[in-house]
């Protein structure tokens, strides 16, 4: 029996090694060829360890700061980045708890039916969107001047995200016992302000997921920068990174390190705030 | 003068409804009494996400299938750029559908989903269950392969294309060539036959469109979602009180018995979200593909996009990306109807 | 809660506030005429050699300012169609790749230029014809030619010695001969790595390999494809070969240029047939570990190609454009900008980074002196052949490519596979 037992721990230890090897592997070797200098990439055999060792990739994304260089082109992403991803996020979390909020609570016929159909718009592919967005941008809409802004951005990335956030907010609005409300209103408080006192702070963990879930989405996006924001003046950092594959050379270490820093930010948001974000997916399906 | 004419064609129109005034001025009041008071509130809470549905998706929609209609080109006019949608009908849908081609990418697209999800299913929840055992580092464990699910998509291609690199530079080629299981660098990301030994497995998977290239892709892509896929199953497994599994032991329940019988059934809603979620993502990767592949793996995706801003033909483009639409609702419709029937049940 | 997030959003409005300085170019004097210039990064010039080259203009103009927007080769021709599709222009100046000559030219997407060439540019014949050729389609001249780039043959001069050989091939069958020596005396394992992933380098590389057989023309003088016959089908039957008996890398199959750029600087290639930019990299020694091995020559030609050049290359030519809904107001300075960029002056100023396009600049002593390997480029550059003239070339591409890659790969055999494409090719503009 105990050998049993023991043969069963080591299986155990032997899949949770291998998984690990096979989650942190990449990434080793993504960190390795970040700290090589260009003819480390082309080095045959390949060297595990980063060798001839430079932080240069990592200091061109600061220094040197000019009109075309790596770091302009580079800060000018995180930047873009950035605003797309926060205006998404606050957008979406105004305009979308507020719907969520109207169809957990109103007694409107065929509610469901717009949840629905927001869950479903949200999972449209993308290319079923792109075209006509761009061809409508660039002709018919073209006094607006939107093309390769981070309004655009902002408005597209929204039809990728809202669906979710009205659907994940509902299921939040709807755990909360109508009582609680109506005590509140007893007291003599408008639907207002029990919305904004009493509701909200108990939905923060909702409002915490579905906001990071929607900044992750948007820092993640790729395809629609690359079609309706391709300009330096609102491209983004996966753009960026997609445009140092250059026509000459593939400078795997610069790229990785480009990714590496592109990642941080949603890396930290997975290490500190990831069982937020796994609550949030689930409280449709898990309630309470 | 121009007010009492109003009235008139109002009067007018009232009497030649006749018999339905009186619904007709129901349904008014009806609309108005809900304006005010507190449904004034709901609304307005409402119109702005209804605003943006109907700005960001339905209008772009109902011109992608008028553009689909037609033979779409950017044309110049007297100097200046314009947009021309010659009618043609339905010649797009006919010309896409007796396509070899389009059926290619089809099955690519069906394939790459297909696989993936069944990859999800099982080491997704083989991996939920590893995760919920009792061992030493348990806690850093579930930390660290949550991590690849925060790397960006972009990131993780050129990361897998690093790692798949045909040449001696490739990390897994050097590995595999280290630990002399290979002889020669293997090509990854060519989408080569597999068992071409076996000839006609060999075909039919070509047909299906599982090339090695295409099984590349999906390791790719699941290195960066299986952690979220075992994230969210394990807090499906967390809500499993323990007494069950108990009760089972004490009944003598084998360890797959308790799985099919308590574990797996309990996780259905859980896996039922997880299912919507990656098969609309699935259905329609591209970022990854994009990167690595281009043209040389065209799933449906890849096939509008080419059509569309390779090719120009926003026409073709529009009815490819038109059909991945009514697809993918399609599949969405069945999903969440299950959905809400669990969640009634 | 309500504190936090006013934090955060707090947080963010400063956040942007303090990077808002970045997004604010120069925009503190607004000159009468501003032109729109599209131009790639990454390839060619460098976008610095090009804001140079904008900063002398705008110096010999006052009036003119010029506003550059660099985007990567791959999103170039989806931005030029945006462009067009706008009621005005989004760039009045782009850069045109010969390969969208058809395109641009037939759907009148960009203007032609014949009349403000006839009357300005007084020793257009100094451009070789060849180049020209690139930018032609019904009689009209689709763009002034500004990069001049074509593809080398680069041979690893230590290698080959180690195989017992001291000079280049100058006949295709003896580059294979010379190949199928280096694999059997395993100084590397594959000799050749090329680009031939599904990407138009493939369709170079076809091309160019058709010319070395005798015609790289892959489509007849009457408009036809003609890839089932002759010097094309005897061009892919030799790709299949050099895949199959394992002389080329298999990678090449998912190869583009900088790929097979790389397994030839890191010294494991001996030979490679790429575009000019190798001879730059096979010497640097922060890119190359083969430096003063690699040596640029001409390529080897099959024999009774009566070409008088004794070599058969491939054009990647890129001209400058003006944009057909570029404003009447602006045309005659957009052409003054195109006349600047492409004038031999300027062009030989920066001799360093990229060939001229002006055959008295290429043979001057300066042009010797920077790159000694000059004459071999001339007569590379004299032996081009252009990838076909169409109106909806990228589709044509799109099948060459699929077809090309599945001959070589040997899912369908060769001549099944040029037929193929051939038929598709045709169905296509029926």
């Amino acid at each position: 029996m105990t050998k049993r037992l023991t043969g069963k721990r080591v299986l155990l230890y032997a899949c949770v090694l291998l998984v690990t090897l096979w989650t942190l592997a990449p990434i080793y070797f993504l960190i390795i060829t970040s700290l090589k200098q260009y003819v480390g990439t082309i080095t045959y055999p390949l060297s595990w360890l980063p060798t001839p060792f430079t932080w240069n990739n990592f200091g061109v994304m600061f220094t040197k700061y000019t009109q075309d260089s790596i770091s302009y082109r580079f800060l000018h992403a995180l930047m873009n980045s950035l605003i797309a991803s926060s205006s998404t996020t606050i957008l979406n979390l105004v305009f979308g708890s507020a719907a969520a909020y109207v169809l957990s609570r109103a007694k409107i016929r065929g509610k469901n039916a717009i949840t629905m159909i927001f869950l479903a718009s949200n999972l449209l592919p993308t290319v079923a969107l792109i075209i006509p967005f761009y061809v409508l941008t660039v002709t018919y809409l073209n006094g607006l001047n939107l093309y390769d802004t981070n309004t655009l951005l902002v408005i597209v990335y929204s039809s990728f995200s809202l669906g979710l956030v009205i659907w994940i907010m509902r299921g939040y609005f709807d755990s909360i016992p109508l009582e609680l409300e109506e005590a509140a209103r007893v007291d003599g408080a408008t639907r207002m302000v029990s919305l904004v006192r009493i509701i909200l702070p108990l939905t923060a963990p909702g409002i915490l997921a579905t906001g990071l879930l929607t900044f992750l989405t948007s820092w993640d996006n790729f395809v629609l920068p690359l079609v309706l924001a391709p300009d330096s003046s609102a491209y983004n950092l996966p753009f960026f990174i997609y445009s140092l594959n250059g026509q000459y050379l593939h400078l795997n270490n610069e790229i990785a390190a480009g990714g590496l820093l592109s990642a941080i930010p949603p890396v930290l948001i997975v290490l500190f705030f990831g069982r937020y974000i796994v609550s949030g997916m689930t409280a449709g399906a898990v309630k309470g | 003068m121009l007010s009492s004419a109003i009235v008139r064609v109002v009067e007018r129109v009232s009497v030649s409804l006749g018999t339905r005034k009186s619904l007709l001025s129901r349904m008014w009041h009806r609309f108005f009494s809900s304006l005010t008071g507190e449904y004034l509130w709901f609304y307005l809470l409402l119109i702005p996400s209804i605003l943006l549905l109907i700005l960001v998706v339905i209008i772009p929609m109902v011109f992608a299938f008028r553009m689909s209609l037609g033979n779409t080109m950017v044309t110049i006019l007297g100097g200046k750029g314009n947009l021309s949608m010659q009618w043609v009908g339905l010649q797009n849908y006919i010309q896409i559908l007796q396509n070899p081609n389009f059926w290619q990418a089809f099955r690519d697209t069906l394939y790459f989903t297909v696989v993936s999800l069944l990859v999800e299913v099982t080491v997704g929840v083989g991996l939920a269950v590893l995760m919920n055992q009792q061992f030493f580092g348990r806690k850093i464990f579930r930390v660290i392969v949550f991590i690849p699910w925060a790397i960006p998509t972009i990131v993780n291609a050129m990361l897998w294309g690093m790692v798949f690199d045909g040449d001696n530079y490739g990390a897994l080629n050097d590995i595999l060539l280290q630990l002399h299981i290979i002889s020669s660098p293997i090509v990854w990301l060519n989408p080569s036959p597999l068992f071409t030994n076996i000839p006609w497995l060999s075909s039919f998977m070509n047909w299906m469109g599982g090339s090695v290239a295409m099984n590349s892709m999906i390791v790719g892509d699941e290195w960066r979602t299986l952690p979220i896929v075992a994230v969210l199953l394990l807090a499906g497994l967390q809500t499993i009180p323990n007494e069950y599994y108990e009760a089972a032991k004490v009944e003598g329940a084998s360890a797959w018995r308790q799985f099919r019988a308590i574990t797996f059934p309990l996780l259905g809603p859980i896996m039922s979200i997880v299912l919507i979620l990656r098969t609309m993502q699935l259905l329609r990767a591209f970022t990854l593909i994009f990167t690595l592949q281009q043209y040389g793996l065209p799933t449906l995706s890849i096939n509008a996009y080419q059509q569309a801003f390779s090719f120009g033909n926003f026409g073709s483009g529009s009815a490819i990306s038109f059909l991945i639409g009514i697809l993918s609702l399609l599949i969405a419709v069945v999903y969440i109807n299950r959905l809400y029937k669990e969640e009634m049940s | 809660m309500k504190k936090k997030v006013a934090s955060v959003l707090m947080g963010l409005t400063t956040l942007s506030t303090l990077l808002a300085p970045l997004g604010v170019a120069n925009a503190a004097t607004t000159p009468k005429v501003v032109l729109k210039v599209l131009y790639m990064n990454q390839a060619g010039y460098t976008t610095t050699v090009l804001q140079q080259m904008g900063k002398a203009f705008e110096k010999k103009y006052p009036n003119v300012s010029l506003q550059f927007t660099f985007l990567p080769y791959g999103q170039m021709h989806s931005a030029i169609l945006t462009s067009a599709a706008a009621p005005t222009a989004q760039y009045d100046v782009v850069l045109s790749d010969l390969i969208w000559t058809g395109e641009f030219g037939i759907r009148g997407y960009t203007l032609p230029l014949n009349s403000y060439i006839q009357q300005n540019v007084k020793n257009a014949a100094d451009i070789p014809q060849s180049i020209w050729n690139g930018f032609k389609v019904n009689g009209k001249i689709m763009a002034m030619p500004f990069l001049a780039n074509f593809q080398n043959f680069y041979y690893n001069k230590a290698i080959l010695k180690k195989a017992g050989f001291n000079a280049p091939p100058k006949t295709m069958a003896a580059w294979l001969h010379q190949m199928q020596v280096i694999k059997a005396k395993k100084i590397v394992q594959y000799p050749y790595e090329d680009s031939w992933t599904q990407a138009e380098g493939l369709v170079c590389d076809y091309v160019r390999t058709a010319g070395e057989f005798g015609n790289g023309n892959l489509f007849n003088a009457k408009g036809q494809p003609v890839m089932n016959q002759g010097a094309p089908l005897k061009a892919l039957q030799f790709m299949r070969t050099l895949y199959a008996d394992g002389l080329a890398n298999p990678n090449s199959l998912t190869a583009d240029e900088p790929t097979a750029a790389n397994a030839f600087a890191s010294g494991q290639a001996a030979f490679n047939t790429n575009w000019t930019f190798v001879t730059g990299i096979m010497n640097n020694p922060s890119q190359s570990k083969i430096v003063g091995q690699g040596v640029v020559t001409t390529f080897p030609v099959a024999p009774g190609t009566n070409r008088a050049t004794q070599s058969a290359s491939i054009s990647g030519f890129q001209g400058l454009a003006m944009t057909a809904n570029t404003p009447a107001s602006l045309r005659p300075w957009a052409w003054k900008w195109i006349q600047f960029a492409t004038s031999p002056a300027v062009q030989a100023q920066h001799l360093h980074s990229q060939w001229p396009v002006w055959s008295t600049i290429a043979s001057s002593a300066q042009e010797r002196k920077l790159n000694p390997s000059a004459p071999v480029y001339q007569k590379n550059l004299d032996a081009v052949y252009n990838r076909p003239i169409v109106v909806n070339y990228l589709q044509v591409s799109s099948i060459i490519q699929q077809y090309v890659h599945e001959a070589i790969a040997g899912t369908i055999p060769v001549k099944q596979a040029a037929d193929d494409m051939v038929n598709q090719i045709n169905a296509l503009r029926a």
